[in-house]
């Protein structure tokens, strides 16, 4: 059924700079490792990278999803916004600005809030590496696209 | 910070040449140039036309007189007559009519003051964001001044007109240039809900400084009396934050002074070390039934107190926190109160050494509670995990972990538990592959992607029975906890455990951008031996693994859908399955719809023939009882009913109608309850320079108690907002929601205003 | 600068066609004619003189040029033209098709510029713009710092 292995993921660049509008954030933590893991030179500079990662919003957002009759909240949904964009030292674009968005629904209690905010942390790093595995693979497919003309 | 550098040399701006094009040209001996028949003169960015320009070289004095326009990056000033100095670019322009490019603002004056390139202030003017054909508002001012470097206006002696009738003055106002920043008049905002009848608030909006500001809002209400409502904000290069105290004294209804407290405050310590303070109080526990009339407010039945310091070292990091909950009983359904951590410290640590990852886990927490026992608990968790195989294509990971508690009970110890100790291994291996192959679907190339996965975790048995529950819960079965070795979260209870979890992921990756266009997921988790240590009531049922489906994509740009159901073999029924999708073909176009199904949730199993001896109502379901306790049979066996489960659908949207009215909703109905969770019901009048919005929205606030708020809101484009605002409850209830007048921010404030 | 007007004139040409009745001389082919600081160059210079003495010349070129110094100052005013007319008597030249002169830095280009050497007043207007052309007149003047010094050297200007 044509299946393979899947092989060293190649990337169409070397080096990469990632440029984020809140640097301490965790998920650029993890996602520099997952590049490092890809052989992916990370440089100090926007300057000296082949390509450079915009990451323009990384919002964790938390909405009640559904009510019970007695005006509790029944389930809360996580959701995790992630926008980004690529491009080279010729402003050419290798990505698109566009906004990747994850979510993950959980039951609460309050009566069991401390448990609740330990399934919390769990849900936000399961979608933290899910956002990563999703953004290398843009990265993997984005390739520079013609520079508009003047 | 980087150290101070001299600007770049590049030609500073009185050397740079004017650049003048007209009909006829005369200059004479002492550098004095005259242009005339529609003359321009260009300098850096800066064009200037009119009918006749005098323009002298030594002191760079320009006067231009017939249909003078001075164009800037967008923004336009015109009029009979300017002087302007190109160097210092101060001057004056009678008559003027201005354009500013950020917020389309317009306006016209007796003169404009022109103090720099980005300062201005006009004399007895008018300003509107409407196009010129169309004024439907117009501000009057006696003064205006344009701050185009804090993007900010400010305006005195303030009329507001909407279409011709005066609707605001205002002695002081200022107003945001772009929409970023917050405007000094704050609009009243007027309202009314069940509870506490009609109501006005009337913001204020002080800027003390550049990065201080205060928003005092009085707020009367016709049931209750009045209150006023305080926000301080600060934000420094090291710390920011933002103080609210709400005082209402005296209510009229329960005659008792009412007040919220709330202080959240962030603080880099520097080192690595960093601090944070998110404390909140309210005076009694309806408070925010009764003062508030949003859904995600009256909700709250545990306030967060909360303060804490931690420390980021890179490989390792810990944190020092103290927490309590104020929690708000109603009398209808009380509820148990959480365990305060005074205090709690974890440390967490993780090192590769020789190809493993080595990480160490450690928290001490003295748990206090007003009634339930308290205690102080100590965990050490130091764990290896060793990535046996790591290929692109397939992994296997052994991780070994050794979990030890120990426990000092403290007071209200009725049932008298030891100062136990718990020492456990964990051990768990990971192990998976991803298979890929490139296929084509209706004309579009697809990277198919093939992901099994098998998790086998192994912990042995030992009796916590005597051990307290602080923080632990028993895990609900999901794909994410699926993957974890512990089935309780927490570390007072770890299940015992000989299971393997096998799931498959199938992707289907766009080939041209990589995007997910759809994901199913299947996972199931088998107990070689049956789990003993629970915190629920165990059934037969309780360990027996569940099977859980998932599928979710974006099928093109408009259309993403997302599904879940988790099936139980050993009850032969669905425990819970939702569906949503939607459909957004394009900004202020969506469509919503969503049902979720929640069984009822079982108890304990009851042996024996049971024969019905009543009945009892739970969330509006008819339950037979046995002895008091409801149950239900399934496949042969009864067993009792903790919860009537969930059965609710979900439909909002926001779509245009015809002419210039938008409609948004959203409809949220239980069927177990037969009730109408929430509604909003809202229609939207666009125009090219201003809003309006009127809503409706209904909502459960407690048990049998609904409240409904009704908000009128105008909405003058860049200018204020008059009304009770309805975005955060249209943002909350319809997904995608697009504020359609909304002006993609020109720059971003970086300024706290 | 004033001086030159009674300066001795000279004229250096291939060849020259002189009509004494008429008063009129032309000289052709590399065309220099200077007069103290006045020089005129051109392929073609007609002179006529009037009974009162005093003379009027046109240069034709495909660029014919002019350069004269300002009074009392270091500084020098170019024109240059496809057909530049000089008159001794009201002091003018004007500069016709593609006319452009440079005073320092300042240039100033249209279809006819008329520079009076007496006063140091330049005109230039589009009026007998060849039709097609827009008809506009062009300037870029930089800057006079205060001491009204001319243009600062470039090394001074970091």
């Amino acid at each position: 059924c044509g299946f393979h292995l899947r092989g060293e993921a190649t990337m169409p660049f070397a080096s990469l700079y990632i440029e984020a509008a809140n640097p301490a954030s965790p998920l650029i933590e993890e996602l520099r490792q997952n590049l490092l893991a890809n052989h992916i030179e990370l440089t100090k500079s926007a300057g000296k990278a082949d390509v450079v990662l915009n990451i323009t919003s990384d919002i964790p957002e938390k909405q009640i999803l559904t009510m019970g009759s007695n005006g509790r909240v029944s389930e809360f949904q996580l959701r995790y916004r992630v926008s980004i964009r690529a491009y080279d030292q010729e402003q050419r674009e290798w990505l698109p600005t566009d906004e990747l968005m994850l979510s993950r629904d959980y039951k609460y209690d309050d009566a069991q809030i401390l448990a609740k905010e330990a399934e919390e942390t769990l849900l936000y790093q399961s979608m933290r590496s899910d956002m990563v595995q999703q953004i290398v693979r843009r990265l993997s497919h984005a390739k520079p696209r013609a520079l508009p003309e003047k | 910070a980087e150290a101070l550098r001299a600007p770049v040399a590049a030609e500073s701006e009185s050397e740079e040449p004017v650049f003048v094009e007209a009909d006829n040209l005369t200059g004479d001996k002492k550098n004095q140039m005259e242009a005339t028949g529609n003359a321009i003169l260009l300098k850096s960015d800066q064009t200037i036309r009119a009918d006749r320009l005098l323009y002298d070289q030594e002191t760079a004095d320009l006067d231009g007189t017939g249909s003078v326009v001075v164009e800037q990056r967008g923004s336009t000033m015109s009029g009979p007559h300017l002087e302007l100095n190109l160097d210092t670019h101060a001057g004056f322009m009678e008559k003027p009519v201005f354009f500013l490019k950020e917020n389309d603002g317009r306006g016209k004056g007796d003169m404009l003051h022109i103090q720099d390139q980005q300062h201005y202030t006009l004399d007895n003017g008018t300003y509107t964001t409407c196009p010129a054909d169309r004024e439907d508002w117009l501000m009057k001012m006696s003064s205006l001044e344009i701050d185009r470097e804090a993007q900010v206006g400010v305006a005195r002696h303030a009329w507001v007109e909407f279409k011709g009738v005066p609707i605001l003055y205002s002695p002081w106002m200022d107003f945001p240039l772009n929409n970023r920043n917050k405007s000094g008049f704050l609009s009243p905002v007027i309202g009314s809900t069940t509870k506490g009848g009609a109501e006005l608030t009337v913001p204020y909006y002080l800027s003390l400084a550049p990065n201080y500001d205060l928003t005092l809002s009085p707020r009367i209400m016709s049931k209750r009396g009045v209150m006023l409502g305080n926000q301080f904000r600060y934000l420094q290069p090291q710390y920011r934050g933002e103080v609210n105290l709400d005082v209402l004294p005296g209510d009229a209804i329960t005659q008792t002074n009412r007040t919220r407290f709330g202080l959240k405050h962030d603080q880099a310590l520097g080192g690595g070390f960093s601090g944070q303070i998110n404390f909140n109080r309210v005076s009694d526990n309806a408070y925010y039934r009764d003062l508030s009339s949003e859904m995600s407010v009256t909700s709250k039945i545990n306030l967060l107190q909360d303060a804490s310091v931690s420390y980021g070292g890179g490989w390792w990091s810990s944190t020092a926190r103290v927490q309590r909950y104020q929690t708000l009983q109603d009398p209808l359904a009380p509820v148990g109160e959480p365990y305060a951590r005074l205090p709690q410290v974890n440390v967490n640590a993780a090192q590769k050494y020789a190809g493993a990852n080595f990480a160490l886990m450690g928290e001490y927490v003295s748990f206090t509670h007003t009634t339930a026992v308290n205690g102080q608990r100590m965990v050490v968790a130091p764990s290896v995990s060793v990535p046996l195989l790591r290929t692109p294509g397939y992994y296997v990971t052994p991780k070994f972990t050794l979990h030890s508690t120990s426990y000092a009970m403290g007071s209200n110890n009725t049932t008298l538990l030891p100062d136990a100790s718990r020492v456990l291994p964990l051990f768990s291996l990971d192990s998976g592959a991803v298979f890929e192959r490139d296929i084509n679907l209706f004309g579009k190339g697809y990277l198919n992607t093939l992901e099994p996965r098998a998790y086998y975790v192994f912990v042995p048995y030992q009796n916590q029975d005597k051990l307290p529950v602080f923080d632990s819960a028993q895990a609900p079965f999901s794909f994410v906890q699926m993957f974890t070795e512990n089935r309780f979260f927490g570390n007072d209870r770890i299940g015992d455990a000989n299971q393997l979890t096998l799931a498959v992921v199938s992707r289907f990756l766009g080939q041209d951008d990589g995007a997910e266009n759809l994901k199913l997921t299947v996972g199931e988790r088998f107990s070689l031996s049956a789990p003993q240590v629970n915190l629920v009531a165990p059934t037969t049922t309780t360990n027996k693994s569940d099977i859980l489906l998932a599928a979710s994509g974006r099928l093109n740009a408009a259309l993403s859908f997302d599904t879940e159901l988790q099936y139980s073999p050993a009850l032969a029924r669905i425990q819970h399955y939702n569906v949503m999708a939607r459909y957004r073909p394009e900004a202020g176009k969506v469509l919503n719809l969503g049902y979720r199904f929640v069984s009822d949730s079982l108890g304990a199993l009851i042996p024996g023939a049971v024969t019905a001896t009543g009945s009892m109502v739970i969330n509006g379901v008819v339950y037979p009882t046995f002895g008091g306790v409801p149950y239900t049979t399934l496949g042969g066996n009864n067993y009792s009913v903790a919860s009537a489960g969930l059965r609710q659908i979900n439909v909002s949207g926001q779509w245009p109608l015809s002419g210039r009215w938008h409609a948004v909703g959203q409809w949220n109905y239980s069927y177990l309850d037969q009730r109408l969770l929430s509604g909003v019901a809202g229609l939207e009048y666009e125009q090219s320079c201003w809003m309006l919005r009127l809503v409706a929205h209904s909502f459960t606030v407690g048990t049998q108690q609904t409240s409904t708020g009704i908000f009128v809101q105008l909405e003058l484009n860049e200018l204020v907002k008059v009304g009770s605002d309805p975005l955060v409850l249209l943002k909350q209830s319809v997904p995608g929601y697009k504020k359609l007048n909304e002006k993609p921010a020109s720059q971003p404030g970086a300024v706290l205003r | 600068e004033r001086a030159d007007r009674d300066k001795p004139i000279d004229i250096d040409a291939d060849q020259v066609i002189v009509d004494d009745a008429k008063q009129i001389s032309t000289f052709t082919g590399h065309v220099i004619l200077t007069q103290g600081t006045m020089v005129f160059r051109g392929d073609k210079i007609v002179v006529v003189q009037d009974k009162a003495g005093f003379q009027r010349g046109t240069a034709y070129g495909h660029t014919a040029s002019f350069r004269q110094k300002r009074e009392g100052l270091d500084e020098y005013v170019e024109g240059f033209g496809e057909r530049i007319e000089y008159d001794t008597r009201a002091d003018t030249v004007d500069f016709y098709i593609q006319a452009r002169v440079k005073r320092a830095q300042d240039e100033v280009r249209g279809e006819h510029v008329t520079y009076n050497s007496k006063t140091e007043i330049f005109q230039a207007d589009s009026k007998n713009a060849a039709a097609g052309t827009p008809g506009r007149v062009h300037a870029v003047l930089f800057p006079k710092s205060k001491e009204g010094a001319e243009a600062k050297p470039a090394a001074e200007r970091k």
